[in-house]
């Protein structure tokens, strides 16, 4: 055994023009009529692939009187594959006591390794891997790295969070430098410190992180210590307008945000900041009615559903993700033909109020209509999905409101005319709001209290 | 999308850091002391028999690569079945998951808190035949009944005790450890990018000049 020693000294792979802004520009600026062909071909590849080796699919689609040979194109895998969710995952693995819950197409000694979701609200689900070169959430993020500006020999912050994967190979695989510093919560003046002594081009940053640097102001120039940053990624609980301000404008660090691409990996806003980029190469996008398997009009919000393109491992087939998005197959102003997307809510989060269905989108929309609320910070307070009174707690940036019982009666109508209720609201400052949630990771739209 | 990567920086892994007495020092990896790190974890790793296919959680943050990257890329090298953890009370859930629904080969990097929390429900962990613990979770472990072995990040240097239980293994070709009045002292004796000159670890114990019986070489260290 001890003869058999790994290879970690790996020959450059490949070159890139360093002022070249995109990482893979034949895929990232791929014309809609190549990147369906793409899509077509592999899920006439994947479709007989899971059904042959996925005891979850083969039950499902038999049930539904599906065969792979049924699915001669994508429009026949629109039209026929069954969508399914995460309860049907877990009913499947409570009834045959597999712990991949049906979805494992390989032998498990085969995979490379099994990773989780992250279990904001219940127990992580398994995501099972198999990779070469480096984990595939990491790996995922290549191209967005690339465009937030990161290039071979740059120096990064490693983020502290594994559960989807380590990144110390991705890095390096990128040309990288990983500087290993403790930057998770609680660590800001360390993050500080590390930033004046390595002077990185990237770090991670997450809502609490901001708020310890903001704490720290009064004894240090944050901007300057800041200032070797080509960008910062920014993920889960969201700022306030006013705070993403702040580190915009007065720390001079331009975040890019990302979100979940289904959970078949992440979307990452481009330097257009004009939505999240789904790269359609790796997952078949689909937004479709939460209630029916039917294809929402452009535009119009409805429930992210993801189709797995790179995964032999458990690849998701029509995966119903709970994500409430809009989405935008338009060329995005970066030049990249593959579409975008805008989370505006989680499903489940609806509320029937008197009889009447409360989309949280609409809710939304009405809300930031007003500047005083313009951030979008708010919460429906309810003990149940169906409920009397639609009671919502927003979130008030203080320096744009001047009479608090004035913005009540205003924010009311403009709910009111929205969503068709009338709303019990409770104001509270944006930062209040912020204060109350207990996860880092995600923000909670529907809370009990 | 793996095929596009330019490929790694020709000579340094990466950057770590450590807390000494003098204060946060910094320590840079090269590339050619890495490999040799991770033939070690090879070979300490040998000793627990661990084995492709084999299940292993990883409790392990990315701001520990320069002390367990060497091991992670031993066990991909094995051809192991890894998942991750956190070492955070709060995420003790996740580990919670993998030892409930997988049969877990070894626990590599359990942390205080995890145990803690773990050790409510103590068939969880008695189930798994090899746990590496971190110093401040041996003895909560130990009075449950478990059997840990010792995984400690020792200034730039890694610990590792092997199924004999009796002392931590550093590489000898890379380190020499001294008990000095009870202290434990580092120096460097590798061709490394970092060298360490009677670093006071900040940790009290002896050395063991005897061979241990699994065959690996050199000194080993009990942390008091």
């Amino acid at each position: 055994m001890a003869d058999q020693l790994p290879q970690v000294l790996e020959p450059p792979r490949a070159t890139h023009a360093g002022q070249q802004r995109y990482f893979q520009p034949d895929v990232e600026t791929m014309p809609r009529a190549e990147l369906h062909a793409l899509q077509q071909r592999r899920v006439l590849e994947l479709v007989p692939y899971v059904y042959e080796h996925s005891t979850f699919y083969r039950e499902r689609w038999s049930a539904a009187g599906v065969e792979p040979s049924d699915i001669r194109d994508l429009d026949d895998f629109h039209r026929l594959v069954p969508t399914f969710t995460k309860r049907d995952i877990q009913e499947f693995r409570d009834r045959t006591g597999d712990p991949y819950g049906g979805l494992l197409c390989v032998p498990p000694a085969e995979l490379t390794s099994i990773m989780s979701t992250s279990g904001t609200t219940a127990d992580p689900e398994l995501i099972p891997e198999i990779w070469d070169t480096a984990p595939p959430l990491p790996l995922c993020s290549a191209r967005d790295l690339w465009e937030l500006g990161l290039r071979p020999g740059d120096r990064i912050l490693i983020c502290p969070g594994t559960f989807r994967g380590f990144y110390d190979t991705f890095f390096q695989d990128m040309g990288l430098i990983p500087i290993f510093i403790d930057t998770w919560i609680g660590q800001g003046q360390q993050v500080l410190d590390a930033m004046r002594r390595f002077r990185p081009a990237y770090l991670q940053l997450l809502q609490p992180n901001v708020l310890e640097l903001e704490r720290l102001e009064h004894a240090t120039d944050i901007r300057e210590a800041l200032s070797s940053l080509k960008g910062a990624s920014f993920a889960g609980q969201p700022l306030g307008r006013a705070l993403a301000a702040k580190v915009r404008d007065e720390w001079g660090v331009e975040l890019f945000t990302y979100t979940s691409a289904g959970d078949t990996g992440t979307a990452w806003e481009c330097r257009e900041h004009d939505g999240y980029h789904l790269w359609e190469d790796l997952v078949l996008a689909e937004c479709l009615e939460p209630e029916r398997d039917v294809a929402t009009d452009p535009g119009v919000v409805g429930e992210l559903v993801a189709t797995d393109l790179d995964n032999l491992a458990a690849p998701l087939v029509r995966y119903r993700s709970g994500d409430l998005v809009r989405l935008d197959r338009g060329t995005c102003g970066c030049g990249r033909t593959h579409a975008r997307q805008w989370v505006v809510g989680r499903r489940g989060d609806e509320t029937i109020v008197a009889g009447r269905v409360v989309v949280m989108g609409e809710l939304w929309a009405a809300i930031e209509s007003l500047p005083e609320t313009q951030d979008g910070m708010f919460q429906i307070v309810r003990q149940s999905s169906v409920v009397e009174t639609l009671r919502v707690r927003v979130g008030y940036e203080p320096t744009r409101t001047e009479d608090l019982d004035e913005l009540r009666t205003r924010l009311s109508a403009v709910v009111t005319e929205r969503v068709g209720v009338t709303p019990e609201l409770e104001l509270v400052t944006v930062d209040a709001l912020l204060d109350r949630s207990s996860s880092v990771a995600k923000f909670p739209r529907v809370v009990k209290s | 999308m793996a095929a596009a990567l330019p490929g790694p920086h020709p000579t340094v892994f990466g950057i770590g850091s450590y807390r000494a007495a003098r204060g946060q020092v910094d320590f840079e990896i090269g590339w050619a002391e890495f490999e040799r790190d991770v033939r070690w974890a090879h070979r300490v790793l040998a000793t627990w028999e661990i084995v492709a296919g084999d299940h292993v959680v990883l409790s392990t943050p990315n701001y520990e690569a320069p002390w367990t990257s060497p091991l992670i890329r031993a066990l991909r090298a094995l051809r192991t079945v890894n998942s991750n953890v956190e070492p955070y009370n709060w995420d003790a859930r996740r580990s919670a998951t993998f030892l409930r629904l997988l049969p877990v080969k070894a626990y590599l990097g359990i942390s205080a808190p995890v145990a803690a929390a773990l050790l409510e429900t103590p068939e969880l962990l008695a189930s798994v035949p090899i746990l590496l613990a971190r110093p401040d979770a041996v003895k909560p472990l130990r009075d449950h009944g478990l059997t840990p072995a010792v995984l400690a990040m020792l200034g730039p240097a890694l610990a590792l005790e092997c199924p004999q239980r009796a002392g931590a293994h550093l590489d000898p070709a890379e380190w020499r450890v001294e008990a000095v009045g009870g202290s434990l002292v580092l120096t460097t004796v590798g061709a490394r990018a970092h060298l360490a000159r009677g670093l006071d670890l900040g940790v009290t114990g002896d050395v063991d000049d005897s061979p241990c019986p699994c065959g690996l070489p050199g000194r080993r260290i009990r942390l008091a």
